[in-house]
């Protein structure tokens, strides 16, 4: 099953590149969106249900980013993101229960650390080993983990679950869905702008540079096992902390809350928002969110739509959600008369 | 996006950005204030009043959705009549996959709209959502599951209607000692339903020779057939919902294997019965609904009338007989209530339900006691019915 | 030890199923290089329209089943020649997404139909269970393993040694180069995709039975299936049906003697063991990454 390795080299290259719209335009969209995030509750606070479906999206948002930073920008496999959820989630509910007057910060920090250590412990492996091996071993992992926290009954009380407290610093709590929101909004922000560094120091290079070619990483003398297995480690981190942030929002931790099919969806999700490209991620997260909130289950309706959503979204935008402002310029220019502009190139300092 | 100084300094400027715009909400936040809560009428309009309710319409006990067309009917007998107090009653069923995450999505979803729940399924999914509807002073009415965590420290927004699981176990422990069996084995479900049964179980003294608990999405019991063949159990106390059962039946069956077996009435459904490849000869059930073709009981003639008239195509089965009785006791409730309709006074009217007669028994409630049903009794499955023991 | 012996012929039957299954995943993973998840789904609505026609159509199940092979193929093939080909040169993660859109899609599609409570279908032998060496094993069992040994072996012969299975063969190896070479690949692809979801067909239409006709009846099979298709090597038929009875019959061996409730995860360590001695499976050929 090496075909499932992303060496862009092979026919059919798995990460075909994002084109990009120019910079300036760019930062217009992100602080239009910034400020939407940030005011909105002042007109939708009062509806929990709506404050909860935009918690949700920031949730999955870092979720899915967690995971395109293992699947696009590292190219590794991993079937199994919502395993390091569940050990976030379950990590951050332990905490919460048993270490009284925890301050937030502190269990954010824990949880993403005890994922970290569990995501470590999953790469150490993949040093050696092929593509198809690490897909097996992160779906093996995805799988077990709620089994394992569906037996552990002694410390996860079982399929009941156990009930998360809500965040508190010092002795100020909120409870309350618009304090959720922002609590876990301020959170993935600070989540992003390390990514974002991440990704734009030499290690991120060497993230894409393993990806890209192993031998070619090798022969410029990057460590390629120490660098996979940072990647993962990264990437549990991030993701434990989604999944801290996650049983806050729902209040409650159980084998159910992090199926198996829950990696499946993040991993669509990758794909859908765009590999590489952390804001496609949050664009399919948003826009999963809302589909899940919006169509209610009793119709059935809700898998048709979502389901249809995926099929259509990759027929027409292959390379993505983040390509669409590419091509709907395209689109524009060629209504306006004009040739298509050639996509911008990839300069040096570009890794995607 | 291009990971290089240029894009930190354009981060630093959607900070600034940002905490300008952190100003201008938080000022309007506090302008505004939501009101929420028990004091506003949710779900009360001048002419309708709204139920919710979380129940499994898919996954492994899908058939428990059954109970919605139960409660609908007797809606809309009682909406046949005019209402109660002008208001026609209305029913939000959601589908909660009998998975306790699914359900708390699903009661956020319920809650703008409704004055309070009847006939949510499930006891971990219950406990998931009581936790949500608790601390908000949203009344549930009628969970369907007798857990043992329901009848201590019964919160004041709770109304049980089962009878607690431990009179069941204990009635299904006393009937296999009084039938005679030497050696019972026990199948049970891996969560507060199952461990509330099997703990009723105990309660009547009886010593089970073998003891497998399983979980809900299981779906091949031949090992667990095979171990009980072993131990030579003559016969089986399966405390399961209908899914499993029937699976596990049919792996004795596929063993030739046929003790007694004793049911809780969650999986009393016909499939349990009469499991291909053979009909098993003694299967008895622990119930508090009545026989279903027992016409003569007037309670049953109403609930089979309504059901025939009004959901004319849904199965007229134990489910809806449930969701039907805990429809009773929710409407009781209202029907004591004068002046506004609010969920606070909606409590107090359930508090002062007296002498209730419902299908399923006499309900009496007060202030400081919300137990519903006391009493079970068992029943013996013949020609795919249920019918008194001989 | 008899009882060991037991629980190994009672893993048979499932062993049996999930062979079926991984046989039409390794198919169209063979020629088109493409996981489909869509598998286990597609195959519940054969399955589902099995029970359509038997129950409102009123046919023979004979009759029936081959009706349902002939709807399996027509749902594999329209798959692969309308949707896949259209994002046949996206990259193949692309790909296996839009299988995994399916797989959410053609369940939402069943609930909506077919409703989500469990039906029954009878299965296709039954019987008391009869004893063959002092060890019981139902008729049917023997019927599914029958199947399955029958099946694979056909398979296997049809593609080393027939020209269409050297065409598939070709396909499988390079596509391009198999193109070029005057095969008609996207015929060969669509036809591996229509057989494949027949397969998958079989193998629902068999564990119907047991687990009760419903939407999502094939997910957690779909699990085991992949699992053996992996065993077995991913691109091998051999070892998708020998992968098929060996996870059987672990995990009711799993189930047995040690606890239902960790089967996937006990399962899923062997599997990782098998794979770090054998990193192609079982049966599987080096495959070469050009890195």
């Amino acid at each position: 099953m090496s075909e499932l390795s992303l060496s862009a080299a092979r026919r059919g290259a798995l990460v075909k590149s994002i084109r990009k719209l120019p910079l300036g335009l760019r930062m217009l969209a992100i602080v239009a969106v910034a400020i939407v995030a940030i005011v909105f509750p002042a007109f939708e606070g009062s509806d929990s249900f709506v404050m909860y479906t935009a918690t949700q999206a920031l949730v999955y948002g870092l979720a899915i980013v967690s995971l395109n930073l293992l699947v696009g920008f590292g190219g590794q496999i991993s079937l199994g993101q919502a395993g390091f959820l569940a050990i976030g989630g379950y990590a951050a509910a332990l905490l919460a229960i048993h270490v009284s007057g925890l301050p937030i910060p502190i269990e954010v920090l824990g949880a993403g650390a005890a994922t970290a250590v569990i995501g470590f412990l999953l790469g150490l492996p993949t040093g050696r080993l092929r593509g198809h091996y690490l897909a097996i071993l992160t779906l093996g992992f995805g799988v077990a983990i709620p089994e394992i926290a569906l037996n552990w009954t002694s410390l996860t009380q079982g399929r009941t679950g156990l009930t998360v407290p809500p965040p508190r610093i010092g002795n100020t709590i909120f409870p309350t869905p618009t304090e959720l929101y922002y609590f876990s909004l301020v959170v993935l922000v600070i989540c992003l702008v390390a990514i974002f560094s991440i990704l734009a120091s030499s290690t991120g290079r060497a993230f894409a540079a393993v990806r890209d070619s192993e031998a070619a990483a090798t022969a410029m003398g990057i460590n390629v096992t120490a660098t996979k297995v940072l990647l993962f480690t990264t990437s549990a981190f991030f993701a434990g902390v989604a999944g801290d942030l996650d049983a806050h929002l729902q209040g409650l931790v159980s084998p159910d809350s992090f199926p198996f099919s829950l990696s499946l969806f993040f991993f669509a999700a990758v794909v859908l928002g765009g590999l590489a490209s952390v804001w496609g991620s949050l664009a399919g997260a948003v826009i999963l969110a809302v589909i899940e909130a919006e169509t209610s289950s009793s119709s059935g309706w809700e898998p048709v739509i979502l389901g249809g959503a995926v099929v259509l979204l990759l027929l027409f935008l292959p390379r993505g959600l983040a390509d669409f402002p590419y091509r709907a310029q395209q689109a524009l220019r060629r209504w306006r008369g004009r040739k298509p502009r050639a996509a911008v190139p990839p300069s040096r300092a570009e890794v995607s | 996006m291009t990971w290089d100084l240029r894009s930190v300094r354009g981060l630093r400027f959607v900070f600034a950005a940002g905490a300008v715009a952190l100003a201008i909400a938080a000022c309007g936040q506090s302008a505004s204030s939501s009101s929420s809560g028990s004091g506003s009428s949710a779900g009360v309009t001048s002419n309708s009043v709204t139920f919710g309710q979380t129940v499994p319409f898919s996954g492994p006990a899908a058939l428990y959705g059954e109970s919605t067309a139960g409660v609908k009917a007797y809606f809309a007998a009682v909406n046949a009549q005019g209402g109660v107090n002008g208001r026609k009653l209305n029913l939000t069923a959601l589908d909660d996959q009998y998975t306790p995450p699914v359900a708390v999505q699903q009661t956020r979803k319920l809650i703008p709209q409704e004055l309070g729940e009847v006939a949510v399924n499930g006891s971990a999914t219950t406990k998931a959502v009581l936790n949500v509807l608790t601390p908000q002073g949203i009344p549930l009415v009628g969970p369907q599951t007798g857990a043992t965590y329901l009848f201590q420290n019964t919160p004041p927004i709770l109304f049980n209607v089962w009878p607690e699981y431990t009179i069941e176990g204990k009635l299904l422990g006393n009937f296999a000692q009084k039938r005679g069996l030497k050696k019972v084995g026990v199948l049970y479900q891996n969560d507060d339903f199952g461990q509330s049964l099997y703990n009723g179980v105990l309660a009547s003294g009886l010593k089970p020779a073998k003891v497998i608990s399983y979980d809900p999405t299981q779906t091949d019991f031949s090992p667990d057939a095979q171990q009980f063949k072993s131990a030579g159990v003559d016969g089986v106390i399966i405390l399961a919902i209908p899914k499993p059962t029937i699976a596990f039946l049919n792996a004795m069956a596929a063993l030739n294997f046929k003790p007694v077996r004793l049911m809780s009435q969650v999986s009393a459904i016909p499939q349990s019965f009469s499991a291909s490849p053979q009909e098993f000869p003694s299967s008895y059930v622990g119930a508090f609904i009545p026989a279903l073709q027992d016409t003569s009981n007037p309670q049953v003639k109403q609930f089979e009338t309504a059901m025939h008239r009004y959901e004319p195509s849904a199965p007229v089965s134990i489910f809806a007989a449930w969701g039907w009785t805990e429809a009773q006791v929710a409407v009781a409730g209202l029907k004591n209530v004068s002046g506004k309709l609010t969920r606070a006074s909606y409590i107090k009217g359930l508090d002062s339900v007296h002498n209730l007669q419902t299908l399923g028994g006499t309900v009496n409630y007060s202030s400081s006691s919300h137990v519903g049903l006391t009493k079970m009794f068992m029943v013996q499955a013949r020609g795919g019915q249920l019918a008194p023991v001989q | 030890m008899h009882n060991f012996f037991q629980f190994v012929i009672g893993g048979l039957g499932f062993g049996g199923i999930y062979a079926f299954a991984a046989l039409g995943l390794v198919l169209i993973f063979k020629t088109s290089g493409v996981v489909n998840f869509a598998f286990g789904a597609m195959a519940t609505v054969v399955t589902l329209t099995l029970w359509s026609l038997l129950n409102h159509a009123g046919l023979p199940f004979a009759a029936a089943w081959v009706l349902a092979m002939v709807i399996a193929m027509l749902i594999g093939g329209f798959t692969n020649g309308v949707l896949m080909r259209r994002i046949e040169r996206s990259a193949v993660l692309v790909q296996i997404v839009l299988t995994l859109g399916l797989l959410i899609l053609i369940e939402g599609l069943a609930g909506v139909l077919w409703g989500y409570g469990p039906k029954s279908i009878p299965q296709p032998l039954s019987g008391n269970p009869v004893n063959v060496a002092s060890f019981l094993i139902t008729p049917n069992d023997l019927f599914i393993i029958g199947l399955t040994v029958g099946v694979g072996l056909l398979l296997f012969v049809v593609f080393e040694w027939t020209r269409v299975g050297l065409a598939m063969r070709a396909i499988a190896a390079d596509r391009e180069v198999a193109s070029l070479m005057g095969i008609r690949t996207n015929l060969y692809v669509t036809g591996s995709w229509a057989l494949g979801t027949a397969l998958s067909g079989i193998a629902a239409i068999l564990v119907a039975p047991s687990l009760g006709l419903e939407p999502t009846m094939m997910d957690q099979v779909a699990v085991f299936a992949f699992a053996a298709a992996i065993v077995g090597g991913f691109g091998s038929l051999i070892g998708a049906v020998v992968g098929g009875f060996l996870i059987g019959v672990a995990s009711n061996l799993i189930a047995a003697y040690v606890s239902t409730n960790l089967q996937l995860t006990l399962i899923f360590a062997v599997i990782v063991a098998v794979l770090y001695v054998r990193p192609d499976g079982l049966f599987g050929r080096q495959a070469v990454s050009r890195q």
